[in-house]
């Protein structure tokens, strides 16, 4: 071959750059690590239901159980020996190719698929990946956390990639709907930013294929316009170093001006994102702009409570006591998480004190004190709720 | 065994590099997770070039690379000779490779290709090279897409990441008689279009 080569040499990757930056090799590693950890989580479920299967067995074995077993499986006939770590129906028969119309079809790794006039193909069923793809219509997902396979969903404008969770998708002729419910999934698209998104409960994201103008009508975009989309194009990917804790890349990508900027129009995921960007790379004060607007613009947010929490911290820690308890009493009475509950109603109590407001302060203490009496500042709310 | 938030310890203090993949091996199978890290941090960047280039998608690679020190260190006792540990490291990568293949290609039958064009070998081509290298490697892109999928893996294991013969073999998961033989399918292909170029 090199005979007939004159630009490359002998070793044609010598010739190419190796996109192994220590932060990717950092990622990977960290997914080396989330996998492992995966998997001996599902050992332990496996060992633990081998444990039940066996006890039950033995209940059975004893005559324990006089009445026959319920299937689920709607095609008992088709119950055949299952290839090795294949899903099947919750009953033991196995899956088919395609499944289509109204119907729950219940799978034996104890997870559940709902269709509403959709229509789904099952492209790989095996011990590590079950692989489905979504061709129209909406179904909801309730997939086993713990299971022992990666889903992954092919909708055609994304490929969804789940571990445990419920959440649903709605496809149309040129669009797609990701709904999450509870816990987390990927969504990989090239229609968004920085290719891959990681959607949590109660996030949703629709992506539309892009209307593309007819080829005789061709447009000469202004300077402004593309000078605009190089900017954009710079700042691509800001999202997803977030999501992978690159604070401080994604602050240089983005900088205080970046995230005012984006601030207005930002949605709440990513309004909490850029409050994470600038939190955590030390700049703590570009923050608030983010969190404020989250409440303003997306009080119905289920991640509104955990932005005004936080924003109350970050009054607290500037010397604003009496803007950190209004950013508290906003955090406890939106569905702020139950963990959360008591070290709010504390810090309430301690920014209202140093506010000036006695009663205030006392009431929220007496609050804490009732819920938790035995509190880690327990001591110092007895000290509010009843000052001398 | 590290957890989802581990950091690399090894990137800032790198283990010595006269330490063997034999005594790497070794000490990972005793539960040191300092040569894991070890072992990570001198293969993986290498599994990740090739996942890279064969894939055409970073993503695609990372999910792959992931998974081959995932099976890697569940399965280390597994491995007979340690001194072959790059080459079958590349081997369970190959095998994972081959499954991306035929995803897409079913997915692609299915009508559902959500992944866009996947990159090409000029993608990687480093910033300031010559025209003729992008010339080259241009002709090449189009050339490998007229070859078969495992013959254009041995063909691009040997040719592209320089590996040995018996490190093709290897991570081909076939004989060295076999791989031989599909390098020089792909290699014919690959010259027949570029003299047919010129």
């Amino acid at each position: 071959m090199s005979a007939e080569r004159h630009g490359l040499p002998d070793r044609i990757g010598d010739a190419m750059v190796a996109r192994t930056s220590p932060e990717r090799m950092q990622r990977i590693w960290r997914g080396v690590g989330g996998l492992r950890e995966a998997r001996r989580r599902r050992r332990d479920v496996a060992v633990r239901a081998g444990g039940l299967a066996v006890a039950a067995a033995a209940l059975l074995a004893l005559g324990y159980f006089g009445g026959r077993a319920v299937s689920r499986d709607p095609t008992p006939a088709a119950q055949t020996a299952a290839p090795r770590g294949e899903i099947r129906f919750a009953g033991g028969g196995a899956l088919p190719v395609s499944l289509a119309g109204e119907r729950v079809v219940e799978l034996d790794d104890g997870s559940r698929v709902s269709l509403a006039g959709a229509r789904v193909e099952v492209v790989e069923n095996g011990a590590d990946d079950f692989v489905m793809t979504l061709h129209e219509g909406r179904v909801r997902y309730a997939v086993r956390p713990g299971g022992p396979r990666a889903w992954w969903i092919e909708c055609g404008l994304a490929t969804v990639r789940v571990v445990g969770t419920r959440f649903e998708l709605e496809r149309g002729a040129t669009s797609l709907r990701v709904t999450v419910d509870e816990g987390a999934v990927s969504v990989r698209s090239h229609l968004i930013e920085g290719g891959v998104r990681i959607l949590r409960g109660g996030e949703e994201v629709q992506l539309s294929e892009p209307v593309t103008p007819p080829a005789d009508v061709s447009v000469q975009l202004p300077v402004e316009v593309e000078a605009a989309d190089a900017a954009r194009a710079r700042a691509m990917g800001w999202q997803r170093m977030a999501e992978r804790g690159d604070y401080e890349r994604a602050w240089r990508v983005l900088g205080e001006r970046g995230i005012a900027e984006r601030t207005p129009t930002a949605s709440a995921a990513q309004l909490l994102a850029l409050a994470d960007v600038a939190r955590h790379s030390g700049h703590e004060e570009a923050a608030l702009a983010p969190l404020e607007r989250l409440l303003d613009r997306y009080p119905e947010d289920p991640d509104a409570a955990l932005g005004a929490f936080t924003l109350g911290r970050i009054r607290d820690r500037r010397g604003q006591p009496r803007a950190a308890a209004a950013a508290f009493e906003r955090a406890l009475a939106l569905p702020l998480p139950r963990s959360l509950v008591g070290d709010a109603t504390a810090r309430l109590a301690q920014a209202r004190a140093a506010s000036g407001d006695a009663a205030g302060a006392s009431a929220a203490a007496a609050d804490y004190l009732r819920s938790s009496p035995n509190g880690p500042r327990a001591a110092a709310m007895r000290a509010l709720a009843s000052p001398p | 065994m590290p957890s989802a938030r581990a950091k690399l310890r090894a990137v800032v203090d790198p283990p010595a590099d006269d330490v063997s993949d034999p005594e790497l091996v070794a000490r990972a199978l005793r539960g040191d997770r300092r040569a894991e890290e070890a072992i990570f941090l001198r293969h993986a960047p290498g599994v990740t070039q090739m996942a890279d280039r064969l894939l055409g998608s970073e993503t695609d690679a990372e999910d792959v690379v992931q998974h081959t020190f995932e099976v890697a260190f569940r399965r280390l006792e597994q491995l007979d000779r340690p001194g072959s540990l790059r080459a079958w490291l590349l081997s369970i990568a190959v095998r994972r490779c081959h499954r991306v293949f035929r995803r897409r290609k079913l997915l692609r039958l299915l009508g559902i290709a959500s992944h866009p064009e996947p990159d090409t070998l000029i993608d990687h081509l480093a910033s300031g090279s010559s025209p003729e290298s992008r010339a080259e490697l241009a002709l090449l892109d189009v050339a490998l897409t007229r070859v078969p999928e495992k013959e254009r893996v041995a063909w691009m294991l040997r040719k592209v990441e320089g590996l040995s013969l018996p490190e093709c073999a290897t991570a081909c998961g076939c004989s060295l008689a076999t791989v031989k033989r599909r390098i020089q399918a792909a290699d014919t292909v690959v010259r027949a279009h570029l003299e047919g170029s010129r």
